[in-house]
């Protein structure tokens, strides 16, 4: 069994620890392979730890703990203490911060995934559960994807990375979070002048294709979205390569000929927080005869999850990797949909 | 067949026509122990109670009286394909004011013992009514101003819409006829931290994070009731439409069970 320590709980955080909480690692006759939760960090008062007083909460320091208790959490430990307890550690804190916290993990020696947005490499390379699962099994930190690059990475190993000539992506990402209301632009756009980072974290996943992206932030909360041109290798048809999307995991090819409202596949998923762990394809009509040309719609909060959980269970040496994905996939799965439920 | 003719077969819920409540009215079946079908044709069945005729008469939606036909869409309980009761409901372009004033009742019940109050209703344009599609964009569009009467209390309401999804809001304001009056209670009324309660956007998700989802039926008071001047009064409460919807699916079931 994997103990598994959360630092931070914002979107990703909160939505790893509930996941790792409700698995069967942690029950009374627990399947050893699936991980579970040890404890989450906090740096202080923190809205998901006050609406669930059940979970293990520790503090990083003493100024937390203090700020904590003010607000009515019970705190069972220090950051430390956590460390101590666990066998892994998920940084899910703030974005390119995961660094300042390294060197405390390789203190205790416990190993570090750190979630999608770290950009130094010294943390360890990125790994993609589909696309370079080995990376994982071997010693030292990781990184994962970040949401757009982790909807990129299941495209491309859905169609196959040696099938695909190459990939160019418009992000139009959101400006903020489901739980943050003062963040980002209130109108228009913001418009990048330089090509995105998913093409170079795409290529360190999956060397073969050639990728750009270039990215603009928007004021929504609905996930982002983006806009994929696929050119295809010789030999594969527009036609095969959808078919493969279509039964490939963690990607659903919507059909119809309407309109697709981002904010309505979000509220209709019936998952808690209205996530969707699948990627959300739309094919559009009349690309040219070698290429695929799609909108795929992502959660930004959620779509991360599942290839998390695979690399804790890649790096706790827990079998194959499509078996691995395939337990993440039930695990994050609601035994009975609902809408709303309890995260 | 009309209420309380014996029939055997099992009964279901359906919205006939079409709603914006739809959504809603489907989560509201589904927490009274139903699934909603959807679709069926309108009927011209005479055994029809409107949405709010659970209230008193004199409470019934602006614009709206017993006497007037019923066109529109209907909550219908049927049995065997023969409908049981219905409940007629808010057409579109007054479900809004409908779910605000419902709100508001529950508030003035909540805090009884003041004089006149005044509230100003903040509606989502997305939101029961889905992703708007007609704005108001970077805006907030001006609706009307109504006084409310509930049991003998009066309420002015005024009515805006912006450009957000996540829940309703309510600033109401109001003279207990103490100094030392209570602020609102009842179990319909949840008092939420206001380091929780900085913005819709945290107060939503600390919903989420309980998982209560989109259908927190009471109402969510943001932080402490304001005072002054005088003995004036305010307090800022959240809420959905899942209360509203779930009193319409409510009264439809206590109508087929009276009968």
């Amino acid at each position: 069994m994997t103990a598994v320590a959360v630092v931070g709980a914002g979107v990703i955080g909160k939505r790893l620890a509930a996941a790792l909480s409700r698995s069967p690692g942690s029950a009374p006759e627990p399947d050893t392979a699936l991980p579970y939760l040890a404890g989450l960090a906090l740096r202080g008062p923190n809205v998901f730890a006050a609406a669930r007083p059940e979970l293990p909460v520790f503090a990083v320091d003493a100024r937390a703990a203090e700020r904590l208790r003010a607000a009515g959490s019970a705190v069972k430990g220090d950051l430390t203490a956590l460390l101590e307890s666990a066998d892994i550690v998920v940084d899910c804190g703030p974005s390119r911060t995961g660094a300042s916290r390294a060197d405390l993990y390789r203190v205790h020696g416990i190993r570090a995934v750190f979630c999608g947005g770290e950009r130094d490499a010294r943390l360890g390379p990125l790994v993609h559960s589909a696309l370079n699962p080995e990376a994982a099994t071997r010693p030292g930190g990781l990184r994962l994807l970040s949401c757009n690059t982790t909807a990129l990475a299941r495209v491309i190993a859905g169609i196959g990375p040696g099938d695909i000539r190459t990939l160019d992506a418009t992000i139009l990402r959101c400006s903020t979070d489901t739980d943050k209301a003062t963040k980002g632009i209130t109108n228009g756009a913001a418009l990048a002048p330089r090509p995105s980072h998913h093409g170079d974290d795409l290529r360190e996943v999956a060397p073969g294709p050639a990728v750009r992206t270039v990215a603009a932030t928007v004021p929504m909360t609905a996930g982002h979205f983006l806009h994929a041109r696929v050119m295809l290798r010789a030999g594969l048809s527009p036609a095969d390569a959808l078919d493969r999307l279509r039964t490939a995991g963690r990607v659903g090819v919507l059909t119809g000929d309407g309109p697709v409202h981002t904010a309505l596949l979000k509220e209709r998923s019936a998952a808690p927080w209205h996530d969707r762990h699948e990627v959300q394809i739309v094919p559009i009509e009349g690309a040219a005869a070698d290429s695929l040309e799609l909108w795929v719609s992502l959660d930004n909060q959620a779509i991360t999850i599942p290839e998390t959980l695979d690399v804790l269970q890649l790096a706790g040496g827990s079998g194959p990797a499509e078996r691995i994905r395939a337990r993440s996939d039930r695990l994050l799965r609601p035994e009975t949909p609902s809408e709303g439920g309890r995260p | 067949m009309k209420a309380g003719t014996r029939a055997t077969g099992p009964a279901e819920l359906a919205l006939e026509g079409e709603s914006r409540l739809g959504r809603a009215l489907s989560r509201a079946a589904r927490w009274h122990g139903y699934e909603l079908t959807h679709g069926h044709e309108l009927t011209n069945d005479s055994d029809v109670t409107h949405g709010h005729e659970v209230t008193d008469s004199h409470e019934l939606p602006y614009g709206t009286s017993r006497s007037e036909p019923l066109p529109g869409p209907r909550l219908t309980r049927r049995r065997d394909g023969t409908t049981l009761a219905s409940v007629a409901l808010e057409p579109d372009d007054t479900l809004g004011a409908a779910i605000a004033e419902d709100a508001l009742r529950r508030v003035m019940r909540s805090w009884p013992g003041t004089g006149p109050s005044c509230a100003v209703v903040l509606a989502p344009a997305g939101g029961v009514t889905g992703p708007a599609d007609a704005g108001p964009v970077d805006a907030v569009a001006v609706g009307g101003h109504r006084v409310l009467e509930s049991s003998g209390a009066h309420c002015a309401i005024r009515l805006l819409r912006a450009q957000h999804t996540r829940c309703w809001l309510v600033s109401y304001s109001c003279e207990p006829v103490r100094d030392e009056w209570p602020g609102p209670q009842g179990p319909d009324v949840e008092r939420v931290p206001s380091w929780v309660a900085l913005d819709t956007a945290r107060l939503v998700e600390y919903a989420h994070d309980r998982g209560l989802g989109d259908d927190w039926p009471g109402l969510l008071q943001l932080g402490d009731v304001q005072r002054g001047p005088g003995r004036r009064a305010e307090a800022l409460f959240a809420f959905t439409e899942a209360g509203y919807a779930r009193r319409l699916v409510g009264s439809l079931l206590a109508k087929t069970r009276v009968a």
